[in-house]
């Protein structure tokens, strides 16, 4: 399919720009610091840049050499973690830039490194080798070895719970307790995993272009099927009751309350000209922010399906999306390494 | 970048063959030459370095089997993983190398460039280039299915380590290679020396190469080995042979609609249905008429033997004969000898022992799109898994440009190429494959010609 850009399909009044700034680099994570003040975004090239949430560039840590795969801000937003293709996690300084720790996390690739949003436990995923640390770099626990390479983490919003992703599984395991791992055996590949933020639904968006939901309670489980492309766009509302999922140019939306998503009519948002590439719902409010790969950021209320409510050409393919923690700024990122950010209007 | 790719996606070449075979000497020419190209390779051994202007990149196989079991769908999950993050990179690569462990199947990583959307949206497959051990392989011919696979598999072989084995091997080897994958270009090397425009940028597509190399390789091997077309007066005519090597001989003589290369073309895929008919025996001094039957012409005794050919009406006629006639200084005699106004020779149809091979076809005229694809269609979904490798330039009535193809399994993807120009319309395909049924894909094929 060729890579259009373009405006979007539906003519729609522009986001209010807040500030931007030219990084020259691939940007393949975009993070605000929990709280709101500090904005950081990873190069693949591997320097990470932090700006604060003026727009006013703070300083650049040298990342990884050749390449930063992930972020992760600690919960009191003082440290930043981070890991690449030089075999390890580091933690860093975020207000000296100072690296603190280095943190070898046992293979070549580590593509991914989690702070727990509760307490000060860090995961690393590198291969098949899940690893846990404190901000302090001590290695507390290693987990058993995936099957194949780790795909995806995610902490459960509230509590120790965290989900690891792989080709042909999905395991929810405990910090701190180690006779807990569950495993959900599936045979498929998992690109991307979400919590819902009540901690109820695990979601998952897979190579073979399907959405699974698993109920983490009975561990009963079900499968959305038919999406063009495999999915990594996945984002649920804060009342875990939306899930919104890419795989296509339409964002589509599935209502998880009630009798759930099963044999429903998905909420479809039509404006993209080209297959989603971001996703993310506001924290506490009602919007949603998609970006495209033909390089468009719109947002919706996802009750008013029929037009977007505003929306930026960004140039190139949206890579990030990510909203404040207040939800008041919305921040982009493109493959060309430009970072955008936006303003809410007030009446929105 | 290899012309026969849009250039918005970079050629992949993949690298097959057995343990000691020579990959890693292959590859570290590659990484040591002055060929002007920055290409990133992916081995499974070492981490990620940086040579020079090169890259290697440590690749574990994990190979994603999708939910449906269907081994078409197998992808390589590592590699997704890999040249995703490969791609997002500034500094671009002239070309991608992968190589696979010894055993590999080629088609997953083959079909990670076709089922995956990122991936054939930024790259495509440009080649597989498999390595043989000359000396060893012999080992593993008869009765491994990797190897077979991986000869079937590749657009190049190269024959390696023939410092190592008598030339009458490789002959041998070469001879054996080519009846299983006759598309496939075969050079001869010691220590994996090979010029790299050999083995890069092959385009996926390139036929018209590979034919240069063969320009039999793509015919149909015909069940009759001579054709000829004649300009018939109504009456009898005789077929005159001498004593020759066989008891018998099967021939068909069919009207043509002109007695030119054209009208034996023309029928010629009639006289291979023809010769797939139960034959019927024709003693010394029988009649033949025109039509649809084969003939076997029993050849009693010694000395010259005479056979009847009743011309209803006058016109042009093809002959169409098992063996040459020359094998029997056979001619149709009219009031005298006769010649044919044009004849051809064919490839001859031997006997394949060989579970794997190949059915091609060369046929001029034009193909219905919707035909085409309505049989590729119910072709691959029940053939698919025994359907390797595909590749053809097609034909495609209303359209002024050629079309060239490749599919692996049941997945294919093709495009419009150049114009035809002042080149004579014409369909190359070829299928490499186990257990291929050479009638049935022949005529499937005949039936989506524009008639």
């Amino acid at each position: 399919m060729p890579r259009t850009l373009g405006p979007p399909r539906v003519k729609v009044p522009d986001l209010r720009q807040a500030w931007e700034a030219e990084l020259g680099d691939h940007v393949v994570q975009l993070e605000w610091s929990p709280d709101g003040n500090l904005l950081a975004a990873a190069l693949i090239g591997g320097p990470v840049s932090i700006f604060g949430s003026d727009g006013r560039f703070l300083r650049e840590l040298p990342g990884h050499s050749f390449g930063t795969l992930s972020i992760s801000w600690s919960a009191d937003s003082r440290l930043l973690a981070s890991a690449g293709q030089d075999g390890y996690a580091r933690i860093w300084d975020a207000a000296t830039g100072a690296p603190l720790h280095e943190l070898k996390c046992g293979a070549q690739w580590v593509e991914h490194v989690a702070f727990s949003p509760v307490k000060d436990y860090l995961l690393t995923g590198a291969g098949r080798f899940l690893k846990m640390w404190n901000s302090s770099g001590q290695h507390l626990r290693d987990f058993p070895d995936h099957p194949s390479t780790i795909s995806a983490i995610s902490w459960q919003p509230r509590e120790l719970f965290f989900a690891t992703g792989a080709y042909g599984q999905l395991a929810n395991n405990h910090a701190e307790k180690s006779d807990f791992g569950k495993t959900f055996a599936w045979k498929g590949s998992i690109l991307v995993v979400r919590w819902s933020p009540d901690g109820n639904y695990l979601a998952t968006g897979n190579q073979d272009a399907s959405v699974h939901f698993w109920y983490r309670k009975t561990g009963k489980d079900l499968e959305m099927t038919g999406y063009p492309a495999k999915i990594r766009e996945l984002a649920w509302n804060y009342e875990s009751r939306f899930l919104a999922t890419g795989g296509s140019p339409l964002v589509t939306i599935w209502d998880c309350g009630g009798k759930g998503p099963a044999g429903t009519r998905p909420i479809q948002l039509e404006a993209h000209n080209h297959f989603l590439s971001a996703l993310a719902y506001q924290n506490k409010g009602r919007l949603i922010a998609s970006g495209c790969q033909a390089g468009a950021v719109l947002i919706w209320n996802h009750s008013q399906p029929q037009r977007p409510l505003r929306g930026s050409q960004l140039g190139t393919a949206i890579t990030q999306i990510r909203w404040a923690p207040n939800d008041h700024m919305l921040a982009a990122s493109t493959e060309a390494g430009l970072v955008r950010v936006f303003l809410r209007a007030e009446k929105e | 970048m290899s012309p026969d790719i849009a250039p918005d996606r970079i050629p992949v070449t993949v690298l097959t063959g057995f343990l000691g075979s020579g990959k890693t000497t292959l590859l570290n020419r590659i990484l040591t030459e002055n060929h002007g190209k920055r290409i990133a390779v992916i081995e499974n051994e070492f981490g990620e370095v940086g040579v020079d202007n090169e890259l290697i990149v440590n690749a574990e196989e994990e190979i994603f089997e999708m939910n449906n079991g269907c081994i078409c769908c197998t992808v390589r999950g590592d590699l997704i993983r890999i040249l995703g993050n490969l791609m997002k990179r500034r500094d671009r690569f002239d070309h991608i190398m992968i190589e696979t462990t010894g055993l590999a199947d080629p088609a997953p990583v083959a079909q990670t460039f076709f089922v995956d959307d990122e991936m054939k949206e930024r790259m495509a497959l440009d080649g597989i280039v498999t390595l043989v051990d000359t000396k060893h392989i012999w080992q593993h011919i008869d009765d491994s299915d990797e190897a077979k696979e991986q000869v079937a598999f590749a657009d190049v072989i190269l024959l390696n380590k023939i410092d190592l084995v008598p030339p009458g091997e490789v002959d041998k080897l070469e001879a054996r290679i080519r009846e299983m994958n006759p598309a496939a270009r075969i050079y001869r090397t010691r220590d994996a020396a090979i010029e790299m425009d050999r083995i890069l940028g092959l385009g996926g597509f390139n036929l018209d190469r590979a034919l240069q190399v063969d320009p039999k390789f793509l015919e149909p091997e015909y069940p009759f080995e001579w054709g000829g077309v004649y300009e018939l007066a109504t009456g009898t005519h005789e077929f005159v042979m001498q004593d020759g090597p066989d008891p018998m001989m099967s021939i068909t003589v069919m009207p043509v609609k002109s007695a030119d290369y054209q009208g034996l073309e023309g029928a010629q895929m009639d006289a291979v249905l023809t010769f797939s008919s139960q034959e019927k025996p024709v003693e010394l001094g029988g009649a033949i008429k025109p039509g649809p039957d084969l003939h076997q012409l029993i050849l009693r005794g010694d000395g010259e033997k005479r056979f009847l050919i009743e011309v209803p009406a006058s016109g042009s006629y093809a002959l169409f004969t098992e063996h040459h006639p020359d094998e029997f200084s056979a001619a149709l005699h009219g009031s005298g000898p006769l010649q044919a106004v044009v004849s051809k020779q064919y490839k001859p149809d031997h006997e394949h022992d060989e579970e794997v091979s190949s059915v091609g076809f060369n046929v001029a005229g034009d193909l219905d799109q919707r035909k085409l694809n309505s049989w590729l269609r119910d072709l691959l979904m029940k053939k698919g898994p025994d359907i390797f490798r595909m590749k053809g330039v097609l034909s495609i009535a209303g359209e002024t440009s050629r079309f060239v193809f490749q599919g692996v399994h049941m997945l294919f993807d093709g495009r419009p190429d150049r114009e035809w120009g002042k080149e004579p319309r014409h369909n190359s395909f070829i299928f490499i494959g186990r257990n291929l049924d050479r009638a049935e894909l022949t005529e499937g094929f005949m039936k989506c010609l524009v008639r």
